[in-house]
């Protein structure tokens, strides 16, 4: 007789979604994911021989800080689910796509964001951003972050360079833990996102087409991909 | 850098804390949430929003419905109460009853007030034709609406809904509001799961 023994992961994710006029379907596709998320996650990891100890999700939007300053990136607490999952049903519902303009959005200050998350650190924790954009982002230091939604006091990157530091360069381990940290990039083949996906660490890049909405990006695929990286 | 352990001065109590605590050892409100009692007007905006990023949205909905927190009809104000009220669904206890064996005999639809103040009033929502997923429903087209006002010192709410038959083939949508200086702020819609199948 065997048995099997399961390592569960306690999983923290943020989405990091571009909110943009052209990102309405993805929109919708996550508003689809988060029904009974936790359940679909779990059987998900159950059939790739993952276990989840338990589920917490966050959501960050960003549209350009440029146009409509410190109201371009909001961000959501994190839900413990399934318990919290009807509030974040709510924030989710409430999402729409709009404005935007013409590209770069503040793609890097959203990413900031999510790296500042306040993460849990206990046992096999997963601290995974899915990021979802058709667009090209601003180079840091274009906009101002908006101070109220930063946790604490680590100065944020100037550059690209600095971001990269700041997300882990062995055997500097960045402001993330380097065990737990984990980036899934849906996202085209444009500044900055290639210089992401192809060079920082436990980075997994999906790419979109430019403009067309992540189209890529569906619930299955989503679902996939925090799975795989977990 | 890393993730070494650091001290965080809960600001509501001024109690040393742990970083990993989630919520302050002393008075238990998560750390990280900026006080929200006796702000200067201009400090108020960006406390709110700092407080809904760190799950504090249901503080500041407790202090715009009693008066602490001054209600300007913004954004950030509805997205507090709006998750306000979604974490009060569970408690609602609300209870559809649709007989299969008689169908004349009229559905029953009741639930019980959670005991925090912030409902006050439930919407319903009869919708024909919706397609059903998990506790949402998309589509259909709406063929009824009640709204349920909170009567102080009532505990809950009984209604009668019309015949089985023609309840046939209607989800009822329940939506949770809060009416403060004139605005409706409600939830999104969520379908209310009758304890008994009508007959095909």
């Amino acid at each position: 007789m065997s048995t099997e023994v399961i390592s569960k992961y306690a999983i923290d994710l943020v989405f990091v979604i571009d909110v943009t006029g052209s990102m309405g379907s993805v929109i919708d596709e996550v508003k689809e994911l988060v029904k009974g998320f936790s359940n679909r996650l779990r059987s998900t990891m159950s059939a790739e021989g993952k276990g989840l100890q338990d589920l917490w999700v966050r959501i960050i939007t960003y549209r350009d800080l440029g146009e409509e300053g410190a109201r371009a990136l909001a961000a959501s607490q994190f839900f413990e689910l399934p318990r919290q999952e009807i509030a974040l049903q709510e924030v989710v519902d409430g999402l729409t796509a709009s404005g935007g303009g013409s590209e770069p959005e503040s793609g890097l200050e959203a990413l900031w964001l999510a790296m500042r998350s306040p993460w849990r650190n206990v046992l096999r924790s997963r601290h995974v951003i899915v990021m979802l954009t058709d667009a090209s982002a601003h180079p840091l230091g274009t906009h101002k972050y908006p101070a109220d939604l930063f946790q604490d006091n680590i100065e944020a990157p100037r550059d690209l360079v600095e971001m990269k530091r700041h997300w882990g360069i062995a055997p500097d381990p960045g402001v993330m833990n380097a065990q737990a940290r984990r980036l899934i990039l849906f996202a085209p083949d444009a500044t900055p996102w290639h210089e992401i996906g192809e060079r920082w660490e436990q980075t997994m890049w999906l790419q979109s087409r430019a403009g067309e909405g992540c189209m890529d990006a569906d619930v299955d695929t989503i679902l996939k991909g925090i799975v795989m990286s977990v | 850098m890393g993730t070494s352990n650091q001290l965080i001065v809960c600001q509501w109590c001024n109690t040393t804390n742990d970083s990993s605590r989630l919520r302050c050892v002393l008075c238990d409100v998560k750390i990280g949430i900026p006080v929200l009692d006796g702000l200067p007007d201009k400090e108020t905006d960006a406390a709110m929003r700092s407080a809904y990023t760190r799950g504090g949205a249901s503080l500041v909905a407790e202090r715009l419905i009693d008066g602490r927190l001054p209600w300007r009809n913004r954004p950030i104000e509805h997205s507090c109460i709006k998750i306000a009220l979604a974490e009060q669904f569970p408690l609602l206890e609300m209870t559809l009853i649709i007989n299969e064996t008689d169908s004349s005999s009229p559905p029953y639809l009741g639930w019980r007030w959670p005991s925090n103040p912030i409902i006050s009033a439930v919407d319903l929502r009869f919708i024909r034709g919706a397609r059903l997923e998990g506790n949402f429903s998309r589509g259909g087209s709406k063929v009824g609406f009640r709204r349920e006002k909170r009567i102080p010192r009532r505990r809950g709410v009984n209604l009668r809904l019309p015949p089985a038959d023609e309840m046939r083939g209607i989800t009822v949508q329940v939506l949770l509001c809060t009416e403060i200086e004139g605005s409706l702020v409600r939830t999104h819609p969520r379908v209310v799961r009758s304890s008994k199948k009508l007959p095909k």
